[in-house]
């Protein structure tokens, strides 16, 4: 069974870069908006305290697809524009922040296909880590 | 369960490689393709950044990305 939550404990925080350097933003979405609340997140996540009830899914049941890949979806949109998602993976002692988007990705056929087809396990095999300097 | 331990990403190997080209051959454009590109493009061309041992603000610049060189 995957965790539906971020664990309270403190953990490293990492994200993805894309070849320019700028974090893997869904074309049409202003990452300026949102990076307030990515930085909060981020600070409950070294900190090791809880994520705010706001930033997690509103409806109940299992969620399904982001489950199956161990990745979860946070309203990063949250105060802001609600539609906006943060897509994380967490491991025992990091947290890696996959890429900012929004709601479309439930509407492909098969929902989430992006999700499932992409699995972060290849993604991490041809992903190499590179400290920020 | 306990979550497993994050590993340092080793280089891909011929059958990783071979995983992503059947993955690729599996998709085609759909309603949602933007969304799909940009997923693919994070997968594809992507680095994994550490934001360990830096300020709101370090952080913040890592996250929009350092200017291109002319």
């Amino acid at each position: 069974m995957r965790l539906a939550r971020i664990e309270p404990v403190p953990k490293r925080v990492e994200f993805i870069t894309l070849a320019d350097g700028s974090f893997a933003t869904r074309p049409g979405i202003d990452l300026e908006r949102f990076l307030d609340n990515i930085l909060d997140i981020r600070r409950h996540i070294v900190s090791g305290h809880p994520l705010p009830e706001h930033y997690y899914r509103r409806s109940r049941g299992r969620d399904h697809l982001p489950e199956s890949r161990g990745w979860l979806h946070l309203r990063v949109g949250h105060g802001i524009d609600d539609d906006v998602l943060l897509i994380v993976e967490q491991t025992a002692d990091c947290v890696l922040f996959i890429g900012l988007t929004n709601h479309d990705i439930f509407k492909e056929r098969p929902r989430g296909r992006s999700l499932l087809r992409l699995g972060s396990r290849i993604a991490k095999a041809k992903l190499p880590r590179k400290p920020v300097r | 369960m306990a979550l497993p331990r994050s590993k340092p990403p080793a280089p891909p190997d011929r059958n990783t490689r071979r995983d992503l080209v059947n993955t690729r051959r599996d998709l085609v454009p759909d309603e949602a393709s933007d969304s799909y590109r940009f997923i693919e493009t994070a997968a594809r061309e992507g680095t994994r950044v550490s934001t360990e041992g830096l300020s709101d603000e370090a952080a913040m610049a890592a996250l929009r990305g350092k200017p291109r060189r002319r």
